[in-house]
C-alpha cells in the first residue's frame, strides 16, 4: 500500500489519500475539496473485500475498484449511524429509498468513526454539534500516530500496529546497523578492540607453526647435528614461550576494552530507553503490559549490548581465525588441507541444522516455562483469594499439570540435544582421523619436506582450531535473530513518537487563574463507545465543582482530559480562554495537582513523597503542609519521624494516612487547579473529620474538580455536575438536586446518606 | 418467544408475555464454551430481555433468524490454513485462509494467543480482532509445520 503525501487541491490539503485509491478514483474528485474517508475491509457478507469512501461536502463517493464506484449525493441522506456488532461495526446510511451498509473490522474503527464524524456535520440531525472548532492539524498528526505514517525511506504506509517502526526498512541487519550506531561514541575504543582482535587470533594460530618446527627441526629433525637440534628447540621454545605471553596480554586488553565499552554501551542504551518511556503517552502504556515494558529496559539491552560488544568481535574473530587456520594448512601442504577441509560442509550443515532445531525447540521450552511461572504469579499475588476459597490444593494441581508438561518438553529438548551433540562431535573427531591416516600414509610412503611428522603436527592442530569457530559461525545466524528481536522491541520503544501534539510554539505562562472551560467537548477511548459526549461547562477560577455519577458515567475521562493525559475527540477544552493542547504540556501539568483515590507513595522516605512536586522545597515548608494536611502529627509519631520508609518494602500506612500524605504533597506542590478523586471507601469518622478538614484547606482559592463521593464533599461543593453516559444530565447546587424527582443525583445521595447511617450505627 | 425480521432488517421480539421490544440484539454468553447455548437477547441499551437456552430449542424459521443475525453481527474469522507465521521483527505476522477469506495480520504478544480448554485456540490480533483456530489435531500437516514454533 502506497500512500501519498500532502495531495493540494485548489488550495485544500486533502488528508493524505492512499495513492492506491486517488489511482482507483481516476479524476473523479475534479476539484472538489475532500472532507473525510475511511477504508473498509468487509463485505456485506462479513468476507475480507477491500474497498474506501470519501466524502465531500456534496457528495459519499463509494469506491470498490477504478470501475465500480457508487455515488451518494449528501442531500439524499437522511441518517447516519454507526452500529456496533462483536468484532466488526456498520456505518448505516438511510436514503430516502435504501440503506447502505459499510462494514469494517476492528482494523478501520477509528477511521470510521472519523468519516461518521464528518458526514454527521453535513446531515441535518440536530444532535450532532456543527460549530465544532477542531483545529485542521490535529487529525492530521492523529492518523499520522495511528495508522497511515508513512516511512521516510522506502515510502510505505506503517501500519499502526507496528509503533512507527517501518516493518519492510526495519528488517534485522537493517536494525542491526542502527545498533551499532549506540556505539558510535566509542568507536576509538570499537577499533581498537577490533585491531587487538585480529592480532589475538594471530598470536592463537602460532603455536600450531611453532610446534610444526619443533617436531621437523628440533625433535624428529634427523638431517640435523644434535647440537643444532637442541639450538632449535630453544629458540621454538622462547618463541613459544613469547607467542604464549604475547597472546594472553592482548588477550586480556582486548577483554578490558570490550568490557569497557559494553558496560557504557549498556548503560547508554539503558538511558535511552528508560527517558524515552517517559516521553510517551498514557495511550502507549495503557496497550502494554508493565513486565514487558520492564523487560525492555533492563533484559532486551542487556542481550543487545552483549550482541554489540562480544558477539560482533567474535564473529569477525571466528571469520579471521577460519581464514588463517586455511591459509596455513594449504602453505604447508595443499594436498593435505584439501582432504582436511573436505569434510567441513558436512560439519557446517550439521552444525547449522542443529543450532536451527534447537532455537526452535528451546523457544517452545521457554512458552512451557512461562506458562508455569504464570501460575505461581497469579496464585501469589492472589494468595488471600487462593486461602479465603480454600483453593490451595486446585493451584497446586494447576501448577503440577504444568510442571508435569514442562518436564515433558525439557526431556524431549534433552533427547534432541543428546542424540546430535555425539553425532556433531563424532563427525568432527572422525575428520581428525581423516588427517592420521591420510597424512601418516603420506609421511610412510612419500616422506619430503612437505609431508613430515610435523606438518601431520601441525593440521591436526589446526583442524582441532578451526572446529570451534565453524561452530560459532553457524549458530550466528540464530544469535542474529535473537538480537534482532531485542532490537526490534527496544526500537519499539525508541521510535515510538514522544508524548502527541505538543506543538512547537507551545504557550508558557506566568501563572494561570484557574478558569476552566469545555466546549462540545466529546471523547472514546480507542474508538470505542463515547466515554464523553458533548459536554460544556464553564468553571470559574476559585470554584469548587463536584464531579458525580454512576461508575463508568464519565468523571474519570473528565478528569483525564483536563490533565491532558488524553485529548479530546470532538470540541475543545480551555483554560484562561486558550486551548490547553496550545500549553506547554510540561507547564500545564505543573499547574494541575491531583490527589488520588489510592495515593500512591514510592520508595522512599515520607519527607520525599511530600516533596515530589516540589523537589526544591525545605523541610519548614514540607512540615507545614504536613501539618496543613493534618499529617504531622502521625508522622512524627513514628520512630522514623519523617525519615521513615515508606512504599513498597517500606512501613505500612493505613488509607486514611496514605491519602494524608497525599494531600500534604498536593498542598506543597500548591497548583492554581486542583483535581481530587476521593476514595469510595468509608473511614472511621474521626479520620474522616481530620481529612475533610484536610481538604477544606487544600481547596480554599483553588479551582478544584472533585470525583466527589462524601456527604461533605458533595454539600461543600459550589456545584454539582452529575454525569450519565457521558452526557451532563443535571447542574446546581447539592440543594437544588438533592430533592429532585427521578434525580439521578437525588438517588445517589439517598444511597450514600444510607450507607453512612449504617456506618454510623456500626 | 418469538422473533420477526422487520424490513429495515432489525428484529422485534414478541415476548411471551405480549410485551414486544423492537430492535433487539443477541449476545453469546459463552461464546467459545457454548456457542449454541445461553444466548442472552438485549434491547437497544444492552439489557437483558430473555435468554435462549439453546439454539436448537427454537423453531426451524425462528433459529434461522436469529443465526442470521449473529453471523451478520459478529465477525470471528474461523482460521482454515496457515500459510506462513513469520516472527522475524518480533512480533508474529500470521498469513492465513480463513471462512471469511484470506488475511494477513500481526499478533504483538505471545500472550495473544489463548489455549482455550477444549484444545482450540484464540488469537487476537494488533488491531483488536478476534481469529479462531481449530485444535492442533484438525490442521492440515503444512499449517501445523507453520504454527508449532509460535505456540
Amino acid at each position: 500500500m502506497i500512500y501519498q503525501k500532502d495531495v493540494s487541491r485548489g488550495g485544500q490539503i486533502v488528508p493524505d489519500l492512499p495513492r492506491e485509491l486517488h489511482a482507483q478514483l481516476n479524476g473523479e474528485l475534479a476539484d472538489e475539496p475532500v472532507l473525510g474517508w475511511s477504508e473498509f475491509d468487509l463485505d456485506s457478507r462479513n468476507r475480507f473485500s477491500r474497498s474506501f469512501a470519501i466524502l465531500t461536502p456534496t457528495r459519499l463517493i463509494e469506491v470498490h475498484s477504478e470501475k465500480h464506484k457508487t455515488i451518494i449525493p449528501i442531500a439524499d441522506i437522511r441518517s447516519a449511524k454507526v452500529s456496533e456488532g462483536l468484532g466488526m461495526d456498520r456505518l448505516i446510511l438511510q436514503t430516502q429509498d435504501r440503506r447502505i451498509e459499510f462494514r469494517y473490522s476492528r482494523r478501520f474503527r477509528r477511521d470510521a468513526v472519523r468519516l461518521h464524524r464528518h458526514l454527521s456535520r453535513l446531515l441535518p440531525d440536530e444532535s450532532t454539534p456543527k460549530d465544532e472548532v477542531r483545529p485542521s492539524w490535529l487529525e492530521k498528526i492523529e492518523r499520522q500516530a495511528e495508522q497511515q505514517q508513512i516511512c521516510d525511506k522506502c515510502g510505505h504506509a506503517i501500519p499502526g500496529y507496528a509503533d512507527s517502526v517501518c516493518p519492510r526498512c526495519s528488517q534485522s541487519r537493517k536494525i542491526l546497523w542502527r545498533l551499532l550506531e549506540v556505539a558510535r561514541p566509542y568507536r576509538t575504543l570499537v577499533i581498537a578492540a577490533v585491531v587487538l582482535t585480529l592480532i589475538h587470533a594471530g598470536f592463537t594460530a602460532l603455536p600450531g607453526v611453532v610446534q610444526k618446527h619443533i617436531v621437523d627441526d628440533a625433535i624428529v629433525g634427523t638431517s640435523l647435528s644434535v647440537s643444532q637440534r637442541v639450538q632449535n628447540l630453544v629458540f621454538w621454545a622462547l618463541i613459544f614461550a613469547l607467542v604464549v605471553v604475547g597472546s594472553e596480554v592482548i588477550g586480556g586488553g582486548r577483554m578490558a576494552i570490550l568490557a569497557k565499552v559494553g558496560t557504557c554501551v549498556a548503560r547508554d542504551l539503558r538511558h535511552k530507553v528508560y527517558q524515552h518511556l517517559h516521553s510517551l503517552s498514557l495511550r502507549f502504556f495503557a496497550k502494554r503490559r508493565t513486565g514487558s515494558l520492564i523487560t525492555r529496559v533492563t533484559n532486551d539491552t542487556d542481550r543487545l549490548w552483549d550482541f554489540i560488544v562480544f558477539s560482533s568481535v567474535n564473529v569477525v574473530r571466528d571469520v579471521l581465525m577460519i581464514m588463517v587456520a586455511v591459509s596455513v594448512m594449504f602453505y604447508y601442504n595443499w594436498q593435505l588441507a584439501f582432504i582436511a577441509l573436505s569434510p567441513l560442509p558436512v560439519i557446517a550443515g550439521v552444525t547449522w541444522w542443529r543450532g536451527r532445531k534447537m532455537h526452535k525447540i528451546f523457544g517452545r521450552l521457554w512458552t512451557y516455562w512461562s506458562r508455569m511461572s504464570a501460575v505461581v504469579g497469579d496464585a501469589m499475588s492472589g494468595v488471600r483469594v487462593v486461602k479465603a476459597f480454600a483453593g490451595e490444593k486446585r493451584e497446586i494441581a494447576r501448577f503440577d499439570e504444568r510442571n508435569e508438561a514442562y518436564t515433558i518438553k525439557e526431556q524431549e529438548v534433552n533427547r534432541t540435544w543428546f542424540v546430535l551433540q555425539p553425532v556433531v562431535s563424532g563427525i568432527m573427531r572422525l575428520s581428525m582421523l581423516l588427517i592420521w591416516v591420510v597424512g601418516g600414509y603420506l609421511v610412510i610412503y612419500h616422506p619430503n619436506e612437505r609431508n613430515t611428522v610435523g606438518t601431520l603436527m601441525l593440521f591436526t592442530f589446526y583442524v582441532g582450531m578451526f572446529f570451534q569457530p565453524i561452530g560459532e559461525l553457524a549458530n550466528s545466524a540464530r544469535m542474529v535473530t535473537r538480537a534482532a528481536s531485542s532490537a526490534q522491541r527496544v526500537f519499539e520503544v525508541l521510535d515510538t513518537p514522544p508524548e502527541v501534539y505538543t506543538r512547537s510554539n507551545a504557550i508558557h505562562k506566568q501563572s494561570v487563574e484557574g478558569k476552566i472551560e469545555f466546549r462540545n467537548v466529546g471523547f472514546s477511548y480507542e474508538g470505542s463507545q463515547p466515554a464523553l459526549v458533548d459536554v460544556n461547562i464553564q468553571i470559574e477560577p476559585g470554584e469548587m465543582v463536584g464531579l458525580c455519577g454512576h461508575s463508568g458515567a464519565g468523571k474519570s475521562t473528565f478528569v483525564n482530559l483536563i490533565c491532558r493525559f488524553y485529548d479530546v475527540t470532538e470540541g475543545q477544552i480551555l483554560i484562561d480562554g486558550v486551548d490547553v493542547r496550545d500549553y506547554d504540556l510540561q507547564w500545564l501539568r505543573q499547574q494541575i495537582g491531583v490527589v488520588l483515590q489510592e495515593p500512591y507513595l514510592f520508595h522512599g522516605t515520607i519527607a520525599e513523597n511530600i516533596r515530589y512536586g516540589r523537589p526544591d522545597a525545605t523541610d519548614e515548608e514540607v512540615m507545614n503542609a504536613a501539618r496543613a494536611a493534618n499529617a504531622h502529627d502521625f508522622i512524627v509519631g513514628f520512630q522514623d519521624g519523617y525519615d521513615t520508609m515508606v512504599g513498597e518494602r517500606g512501613q505500612s500506612l493505613s488509607g486514611g494516612e496514605r491519602q494524608r500524605i497525599s494531600i500534604a504533597r498536593a498542598i506543597l506542590h500548591n497548583p492554581k487547579i486542583l483535581i481530587l478523586d476521593e476514595a469510595t471507601s468509608s473511614l472511621d469518622s474521626e479520620t474522616e473529620r481530620q481529612i475533610q478538614q484536610a481538604m477544606t484547606r487544600l481547596v480554599s482559592g483553588r479551582t478544584t474538580i472533585a470525583i466527589a463521593h462524601r456527604l461533605s464533599t458533595l454539600q461543600a461543593a459550589h456545584r454539582l455536575i452529575v454525569l450519565d453516559k457521558g452526557r451532563i444530565v443535571e447542574e446546581g447546587t447539592h440543594e437544588m438536586l438533592k430533592d429532585k424527582e427521578n434525580g439521578i443525583y437525588a438517588k445517589l445521595f439517598k444511597t450514600q446518606t444510607e450507607m453512612a447511617r449504617q456506618i454510623a450505627l456500626k | 418467544m418469538r422473533f420477526i425480521l422487520e424490513p429495515d432488517g432489525t428484529i422485534t421480539l414478541l415476548g411471551t408475555d405480549g410485551q414486544t421490544t423492537r430492535d433487539v440484539r443477541f449476545r453469546r454468553a459463552f461464546p467459545w464454551s457454548k456457542p449454541r447455548q445461553y444466548i442472552s437477547v438485549r434491547d437497544e441499551k444492552g439489557k437483558e430481555q430473555t435468554m435462549i437456552r439453546s439454539l436448537d430449542e427454537l423453531e426451524e424459521s425462528e433459529r434461522t433468524i436469529v443465526e442470521t443475525w449473529l453471523d451478520q453481527n459478529s465477525f470471528i474469522p474461523l482460521i482454515r490454513r496457515v500459510e506462513k507465521v513469520n516472527t522475524d521483527f518480533g512480533y508474529q505476522e500470521w498469513q492465513v485462509e480463513t471462512d471469511r477469506g484470506k488475511v494477513t495480520f500481526r499478533v504483538q504478544e505471545r500472550e495473544d494467543i489463548r489455549f482455550l480448554p477444549d484444545g482450540r485456540f484464540s488469537i487476537k490480533d494488533a488491531d483488536g480482532n478476534i481469529y479462531a483456530m481449530p485444535r492442533l489435531s484438525d490442521l492440515d500437516p503444512m499449517s501445523l509445520k507453520a504454527v508449532e514454533p509460535v505456540l
